[in-house]
């Protein structure tokens, strides 16, 4: 019988999820309420989601993350999996806004709206977009962490830095069709 | 002279280490919306060495690349069948440069919707309660959560309340993974029965049909402890409950009567006689 050598998952050190930061809010609109330890898990372990998921998008390493996805969502992902290659974009989350609609009473299902994410993509001519998205995701917990098993971009739009000029300093950003609309 | 042509070596080193910049191919057929899979994006371009890819919300895609002529490739999109919905690029790259075309990606065909109805707690006692959690979510058989049917939402839910008749149920029945459980409650009330068993010498003493206060038969394995006394001793006997009943032989080999009475935790049965 042949033998994986693989190092169970406690054994073994997570670079990416270790090497990635983000800002992560939870809010509980959902009938159960997750306890606040609940919740300090899921932040933990959606932000490592997020770290597999951008390593996911610039190398197609399906492999890396696989302890985040469900079996479902390791199959789709396994659909386009020819090799590992390099893309010329990288992207980071810096933000999110994770919204609990639905939190389930035995605390191993969460489906949450994750509103405000801010992305920063960067190119291979060096050129940089920041952009705003609001995503659905559904997760559940198996094993010992939360795993993506669903995902629906709801929107994504490019924003830019606001003028220096801009009274509001506390506004970093703001959408494009902002702009268009105050010309 | 041996300058003069050493000069014009270097300027000819210098010109061939700085290629012409490679112009950005022109979409032809370009498009906002991209739906997958697709016959082919045409690209008009002279140059001759690309690498084309889809960049999905979540992965990247090679395309096969088929150049038609000199100023003609197809990047292949036939074998994309099945994509994270969302902004997109397709991203041609030929040496150290690369060019981005934004997309919004789409599934061409969606023949069927996964229907998700998860259920918490899955075991429901009557005693306590027949509240249920119901969560429902749709998912695309490629995992892109659509809007539920008749709701303009993604998520749902409620609480529902269950039937008290004891038994499996599926929330989907063709999935013996969302079974969830209607255990039976408590007895209620336990009725005591007691005849004389002449081949056995004994009192065959049955308690059943044993009953919560929905109907539903006791749950197996339930223990009934059966308290028969002489007035000078007092014994007791235990049975499980199978079926929703409860038996015991009690022996009585030198005609000696009894009074028997059966009890499940509080709940207690009659008193009755047992006489030959």
């Amino acid at each position: 019988m042949q033998r994986n050598e693989e190092q169970p998952l406690f054994l073994r050190e997570d670079i990416i999820a270790d090497s990635h930061q983000t800002n992560i809010t939870v809010k509980a609109h959902s009938l159960y309420l997750p306890t606040d330890a609940q919740t300090n898990n899921l932040a933990i372990d959606y932000a490592n989601l997020w770290a597999h998921l951008n390593n996911l998008y610039a190398t197609n390493n399906v492999e890396a993350g696989k302890e985040y996805y469900t079996e479902d969502w390791f199959k789709q992902i396994c659909r386009h999996y020819n090799g590992i290659v390099k893309t010329s974009i990288k992207r980071t989350d810096l933000k999110h806004e994770l919204h609990i609609i639905n939190w389930s009473s035995d605390g191993l299902i969460c489906t949450a709206i994750d509103s405000n994410v801010v992305f920063n993509y960067q190119y291979f001519d060096g050129t940089e977009k920041n952009t705003k998205a609001d995503i659905a995701v559904v997760l559940l917990f198996q094993g010992d962490r939360w795993r993506l098993d669903g995902i629906r971009i709801i929107n994504e739009n490019k924003i830019i830095p606001i003028p220096k000029s801009y009274p509001y300093e506390d506004c970093l950003y703001f959408p494009i069709s902002t702009q268009q609309s105050n010309p | 002279m041996r300058h003069l042509i050493t000069n014009i070596l270097l300027l000819l080193l210098f010109c061939a280490c700085n290629d012409a910049p490679i112009e950005k191919p022109y979409w032809m057929n370009a498009k906002d919306t991209l739906y997958v899979p697709n016959n082919g994006l045409v690209f008009l371009t002279s140059h001759q060495q690309w690498v084309a890819s889809l960049v999905t919300p979540m992965q990247p895609i090679t395309l096969p690349i088929k150049y038609s002529d000199k100023r003609y490739f197809t990047a292949n999109l036939l074998y994309s069948t099945g994509v994270t919905e969302g902004p997109a690029e397709i991203c041609l790259s030929s040496g150290k440069s690369s060019f981005y075309y934004p997309v919004y990606l789409r599934n061409k065909k969606i023949t069927s919707v996964i229907h998700k109805d998860y259920r918490s707690p899955k075991t429901v006692n009557p005693d306590s309660s027949l509240h249920h959690q119901r969560m429902l979510h749709n998912f695309d058989v490629y995992r892109n959560i659509v809007p539920l049917t008749n709701k303009n939402t993604f998520f749902f839910e409620d609480n529902i309340y269950l039937s008290p008749r004891t038994a499996i149920y599926r929330a989907d029945e063709k999935l013996a993974l969302t079974s969830f459980y209607v255990q039976p409650g408590s007895c209620t009330t336990i009725t005591l029965q007691g005849v004389y068993n002449k081949q056995l010498q004994a009192f065959t003493v049955s308690a059943g049909p044993l009953k919560d206060k929905y109907d539903n038969a006791v749950a197996d394995g339930t223990l009934v402890t059966f308290t028969y006394t002489n007035k000078q001793t007092t014994y007791h006997m235990e049975a499980s409950v199978l079926n929703g009943f409860a038996n015991v032989n009690i022996p009585t080999e030198h005609g000696e009567q009894y009074q028997i009475w059966a009890k499940i935790n509080e709940t207690a049965s009659k008193v009755i006689n047992l006489i030959r």
